[in-house]
């Protein structure tokens, strides 16, 4: 008995530590955009959706999918240099009582549209595909410099954790340009 | 000196740390602290479903685990840094290391095991509880009655549009167009009547120019028993909605006073597909049918939600739990650790003490901090410091007065040593059987014994032929003769007597027991010399006295014959002559002699100078350069070079030296004496010598002549003795007697191969 409990303990720990260790990331499309003097960032994480996010929706809480885009430099002997970092973010509560989706989108933290809507292919859509997210004027960045865009995605709540606090995220993806001038 | 803490330097430094910890008030306030801390992790527990989803997932859960892992770190230091500690102590051999690490070990076990074993099955626990909340059954109703609830609300929407949209079929466009309300009043005044509590409001598009499409109210009909505020402006938006996008919208409006209005807009549309209006019907849900299905939906959510985030839940209350099994391990971790140490300090207190008085550290002091049974002991062990310093200190001072009695005694032994060996009376100690202890310097000299004769019984060691004279004296300390017994010895040294006043005292203890004797011998020799010269004096005197004085008028009668009868005929006269003259002759002798035995009588005291003895004879040898030059009598030197200087007169040492050198001149026949039978030139040979350990120098002056017989020899020192038929006799005897004056001594013996070797004997001066 005694050994039997102290394996379900350590099983316990070991699975929550392997399944944020080993959880597939979502792969997030990321497409910048040099244009009308500004640089902005469109992204979309198809895949965003998973099976955890399905049903904590289906539960009725409140799911959140934070983006948090930077746009960096490159070096080659230090770290990248983050120029300028902005966090989006979309959030769906499902009525159960009438089946309607009211979804949220926020940039940094303000609420810039919000939204209501029986048909979960549009709320998937309204949560995963980000238009033009803008970043900075374009005169922030140098002619003909490499630059990346990265955007991270963190998905509350979980229904998984790790015993290391610092786990990695839910998902992300990278896309590299160069500001032709 | 005062100890506080028994081990090392390092627990010497945490003395305040260790006092802090033992401060009572400190201990109560970390109680009580401890209890907060786990009053709050229940506290947290508890209300975990009250927590938001998103809070409780990505801060409490990490928060915890946070915590779970600080308290596991501060748990492995506080084991590790206390095993670390017993271990080193058990490996420098500290006292009591093992005691302790045995203490420690079985006060772990009791908390640590048991703190394991509840860890591992409230965990199990928290998960079986965990499993038993997600049941099925109660899935299944919860699942059920939010079913129901939202079947109603749908039904009631799917009502509503359907309604609608008949209505927007139904209603002619023309009139909607035309606001015509006396056609549309017919087509919808019975509507709420087939509606429980239900309205219906017909809109017709307003169109402007360069405005967005607006509508605007014909018709409103509503049942009786709606509630009074239901014209709301979302009809109108609806009605706005729908006209701008030419679809059905639904929406549900929530009343303050409790209750849902269900609102469906359809359009209105002519022949031409034109969109001339819009049909809002509205059904309302109850307050009370509402809040039940609200009620439910709210429980189906929470439920969902809680079976959703079952994970993180569970890890909450697994932190949770772990954070208290950890409070607590560490907590009876450390109460074990501390008791060990309150248990063993004083034991090591002990120990440590034990081992410094052991060394000597009479006053260590130890600091009683309990006031239990170790506290009595600890007031024991001072005591019994405090009675060995006391024991000590007058040990040490009983030593001290010893050392300085022993001090006294060893110099007074030496001192007494020192004159026994000085003293030129010869002292001999007999044990109680017989044995001989002790004999000192003048007793081996007098004696010629060695230190063999240290341990041999006295009795054999008298036994030699020599010394058979003391067999008596020891007889007499055999038989315990009471008094001493005195008695006066001759013993034969060097061909020469030795005379000896001996004394034996038997020593007696306490109980008058014989406990060994003490022989003491006086060498009288020179004292017994002293006063036969002194007789002779006395002899001298008398007959100088006696004899000189008739000597003159028998000298002036036998002249006065001479005289007389001179003229008487010449045989007469002859005869006379003859006759007187013989008298004159001897009486002249006589004079003569007499005058030498008046020298004798009258010789004076010495004038004693420090001189060296060596020059003196050099001075005195120079008389016989010229005398014996023309002889064959050769004199040969042999005078040791750094002779000490020896208080000497002068005069009298000349007269001694010229004395030795004519005896030796005479006994080999007058300065020109044939060779010697062997061929050997006569030679007389004058040497000096130093005897460092007796103190004296020696004049030997030496002959190859025919020697004394030993049966002479004593009496070669006696006035008026002479072996040559002529003189007076009186030059060994002033020799004998200027050397007694002298302090010294001179001794006739056997020169080899046969001649005479006379000795003389001065204490010399320190060189």
């Amino acid at each position: 008995m005694t050994r039997r409990a102290l394996a379900a303990v350590a099983a316990t720990w070991l699975a929550g530590a392997f399944a944020v260790v080993t959880a597939q990331a979502v792969q997030i499309r990321v497409t910048p955009l040099v244009a009308g003097g500004e640089v902005s960032a469109s992204f979309v994480a198809p895949a965003a959706f998973t099976s955890d996010a399905q049903a904590v929706l289906r539960s009725g809480l409140l799911l959140t999918f934070r983006f948090t885009v930077e746009l960096r430099r490159p070096a080659n002997l230090w770290w990248d240099r983050t120029i300028r970092e902005v966090t989006a973010g979309s959030s769906v509560k499902f009525d159960t009582l009438t089946g309607a989706y009211h979804v949220s989108r926020l940039v940094d933290g303000h609420v810039v549209w919000s939204d209501r809507t029986m048909d979960l292919a549009q709320v998937k859509a309204w949560m995963t595909t980000f238009e033009r997210v803008p970043l900075l004027p374009a005169t922030g960045l140098e002619p003909n410099v490499d630059y990346y865009i990265e955007v991270h995605l963190r998905a509350t709540p979980r229904r998984t954790f790790s015993i290391w606090p610092w786990a990695s995220d839910d998902g992300a993806g990278r896309a590299d340009f160069t500001n032709i001038r | 000196m005062l100890l506080r803490v028994p081990t090392d330097a390092d627990v010497l430094a945490s003395d305040g740390r260790r006092r802090w910890l033992d401060n009572p008030r400190v201990l109560i306030t970390a109680g009580v602290l401890l209890l907060a801390i786990l009053a709050a992790l229940f506290w947290l527990a508890n209300r975990t479903s009250e927590i938001a989803p998103q809070l409780l997932t990505d801060v409490l859960l990490y928060a915890l685990l946070a915590v779970d892992l600080v308290l596991l770190a501060a748990l492995a230091f506080v084991l590790g840094r206390n095993l670390l500690k017993i271990w080193v102590e058990q490996r420098r051999a500290a006292p009591f290391a093992r005691f302790r690490g045995k203490l420690v070990a079985a006060l772990l076990a009791m908390t640590i095991l048991p703190a394991v074993l509840v860890l591992i099955s409230g965990s199990q626990i928290i998960r079986d509880s965990a499993a038993r909340w997600f049941s099925e059954p109660v899935d299944d109703v919860l699942s059920a009655a939010q079913q129901i609830a939202s079947q109603y609300y749908r039904e009631g929407q799917d009502g509503v549009t359907l309604r609608a949209r008949r209505l927007g079929r139904v209603i002619p466009p023309a009139a909607v167009a035309a606001g015509d309300v006396a056609i549309l009043t017919p087509l919808v005044e019975e509507e709420p009547k087939t509606m429980r509590d239900g309205m219906v409001e017909v809109y017709r598009t307003v169109e402007e120019a360069g405005l967005p499409m607006d509508v605007a109210l014909l018709i409103a009909v509503g049942s009786a028993n709606l509630p009074q505020d239901h014209v709301l402006p979302s009809a109108d938006r609806l009605a706005a909605r729908v006209a701008e996008s030419g679809q059905i919208e639904s929406r549900q409006d929530e009343l303050d006073g409790g209750g849902v209005l269900l609102r469906t807009a359809a359009p209105v549309i002519d022949a031409d597909q034109a969109l001339v209006g819009a049909v809002v019907v509205t059904q309302h849900l109850r307050a009370d049918m509402q809040a039940r299905a609200l009620q439910a939906t709210a429980a189906y959510e929470s439920y969902q939600g809680l079976r959703v985030l079952k994970g993180p839940i569970q890890g909450i209350y697994q932190s949770v739990f772990l954070a208290v099994s950890l409070l607590i391990l560490i907590s009876a971790t450390w109460l074990g650790l501390y008791l060990a140490k309150r248990i063993s300090r004083p034991v090591q207190m002990l120990a440590h003490g034990a081992e410094a008085i052991g060394a000597g550290q009479l006053d260590l002091r130890l600091e009683a901090d309990t006031g239990d049974e170790l506290g009595s002991l600890v007031e024991s062990f001072n005591m019994m410091a405090a009675e060995l310093q006391t024991s000590r200190e007058r040990l040490e001072q009983s030593g001290r007065v010893l050392q300085e009695k022993n001090l006294e005694v060893d110099s007074r032994r030496r001192y007494i040593e020192t004159i026994l060996e000085r003293v030129l009376t010869g002292v001999i100690s007999l044990d109680a059987i017989g044995r001989i202890s002790t004999i000192n310097g003048a007793g081996y000299r007098l004696l010629c014994l060695s230190d063999e004769a240290i341990g041999q019984p006295a009795r054999e060691v008298f036994a030699r032929e020599d010394l058979r004279a003391l067999l008596p004296l020891v007889a007499s300390t055999d038989r315990g003769e009471p008094g001493g017994i005195v008695q006066e010895i001759t013993l034969v040294r060097d061909e020469r007597e030795v005379h000896l006043a001996a004394a034996a005292t038997v020593l007696k203890g306490e109980d008058a027991r014989p406990e060994g004797a003490v022989l003491v011998l006086d060498d009288v020799t020179p004292l017994i010399r002293a006063q036969r010269v002194a007789a002779w004096k006395d002899v001298a005197r008398r007959l100088a006295h006696e004899i000189k004085n008739p000597l003159t008028p028998i000298q002036l009668s036998a002249e006065r014959l001479r005289r007389h009868f001179g003229h008487a005929p010449p045989q007469t006269s002859a005869l006379v002559t003859e006759c007187t003259d013989a008298i004159i002759t001897e009486v002249e002798a006589l004079k003569g002699l007499v005058d030498e035995f008046a020298q004798f009588a009258r010789l004076r005291g010495p004038r004693l100078l420090p001189l060296d003895l060596n020059r003196l004879v050099q001075g005195a040898l120079q008389l016989y350069a010229g005398v014996l030059q023309q002889g064959n009598v050769r004199i040969v030197r042999r005078l040791a070079p750094g002779l000490p200087a020896a208080r000497l007169d002068p005069e009298q040492m000349r007269q001694v030296i010229i004395n030795l050198v004519d005896n030796a001149v005479e006994a080999l026949g007058g300065p020109g004496a044939p060779p010697r039978p062997m061929g050997d030139p006569p030679t007389i040979t004058i040497t000096t010598v130093h005897d460092r350990r007796h103190g004296v120098i020696r004049l030997i002056v030496s002959d190859n002549g025919p020697g004394v017989p030993p049966q002479d020899r004593h009496k070669l020192f006696m006035p008026y003795y002479s072996t040559k038929g002529r003189g007076s006799g009186l030059g060994l005897a002033i020799v004998r007697r200027m050397m007694v004056e002298h302090g010294g001594s001179v001794e006739v013996g056997t020169s080899p191969p046969g001649g005479t070797m006379l000795t003389v004997e001065l204490p010399c001066l320190p060189s």
